[in-house]
């Protein structure tokens, strides 16, 4: 039981979400330095709204709310950022991203993060976490019919993406079908 | 959805490893440390606004006016006025004679004997203040040539009064 505006109870909590947290964020944003940003964000705003939490929420449902909604803007952000960039870029060479500074995410993970974030977190707290639709619907503040269309539409886009000859959606894959050794 | 891309999910999410799984390195703690100095410059600032406000409140209601000039030249004028020498005090009310026969229960026989013979010697003092005059008796005015003492004309006077 966590008490609201207790610093003790909130240190317990950060110990014992984080990771998840991180893993969530991480598989929506497919960018680890991205998520850990996002995550420590969101603990800031939720120890500024620690005080007024409401027990009879689950706490982690809550921190997931908050650190999705930062990763929605982070997404927003990027993308504006990279439009910026292609326009700054206009009629130059374009540069190259140094391999060895990349942090190459799994092929799951890219596929997710192709997604949009309600999708993939969606999919990620129901096949990772093992979040009911009940609890989803909590951290993503909407009702658990649209958990339930969120799922399915996760689903069927994923395996689109990552099935056997339909992967030229993606841009660059990162690992060869023939590689992976799940063709 | 095939059990075997949730295993490649939970295998490349069980992979990250936190880079900040401390409690001391969370932002939040760094933040609100940060935080805590300018609460206290805060709640200063607010003491000192609230001082500042009763100050005034007190000095308005004090001198009855909001203008920070009258409160110095009250305090001025109070200044002033305890700054002067205090008014002599009221003369003693005279004693009841103390019935005849009965020994004076504060004066002893030597100082009746010495203070005695000194009453009839002490001279009268004279009290200006009865005669109505209430000047003292030198301080005649100057009969003026037109018979009106103290309306002089002005140009008469080469320092006129009030300078």
């Amino acid at each position: 039981m966590y008490r609201p505006g207790n610093a003790e109870d909130f240190d317990r909590l950060y110990r014992a979400a984080y990771p998840r947290l991180l893993r969530t964020v991480y598989a929506v944003l497919g960018d680890q330095g991205a998520a850990e940003d996002c995550v420590q964000d969101a603990f800031v705003r939720a120890f500024q709204a620690w005080p007024r939490f409401r027990p009879d929420r689950p706490p982690e449902a809550w921190l997931h709310q908050i650190a999705l909604n930062g990763a929605i803007s982070y997404r927003r952000k990027m993308r504006l950022r990279q439009v910026g960039e292609l326009l700054r870029r206009l009629g130059r060479p374009g540069e190259e991203p140094d391999p060895s500074t990349a942090v190459v995410a799994g092929e799951v993970v890219t596929a997710l993060s192709r997604l949009p974030v309600k999708l993939a977190a969606a999919f990620v707290l129901r096949h990772y976490h093992g979040y009911s639709n009940r609890e989803i619907a909590a951290a993503t503040g909407v009702s658990e019919r649209m958990v339930g269309m969120r799922l399915a539409q996760a689903r069927e886009r994923l395996a689109g993406d990552l099935e056997p000859g339909r992967l030229p959606n993606s841009a660059s894959p990162r690992v060869p079908l023939s590689e992976s050794g799940d063709a | 959805m095939p059990d075997r891309l949730v295993a490649r999910l939970a295998a490349e999410l069980d992979a990250v490893r936190p880079r900040h799984p401390r409690i001391a390195q969370a932002r939040y703690r760094r933040a609100s440390a940060a935080r805590a100095p300018r609460r206290r410059l805060g709640g200063l600032a607010t003491a000192a606004a609230v001082a500042a406000l009763s100050l005034v409140a007190l000095a308005t209601l004090a001198t009855g006016s909001p203008n920070p000039r009258v409160w110095t030249g009250t305090v001025a004028g109070e200044l002033q006025r305890l700054q002067e020498p205090s008014p002599p005090p009221a003369a003693p009310q005279p004693t009841p004679p103390a019935p005849l026969g009965a020994p004076a229960a504060q004066d002893t026989p030597t100082q009746a004997a010495t203070s005695a013979p000194k009453a009839p010697g002490r001279p009268e003092p004279i009290d200006n203040s009865r005669n109505g005059h209430g000047g003292r008796p030198e301080e005649r005015p100057s009969p003026s040539p037109s018979g009106r003492a103290g309306h002089e004309p002005a140009t008469s006077d080469s320092s006129p009064p009030g300078r």
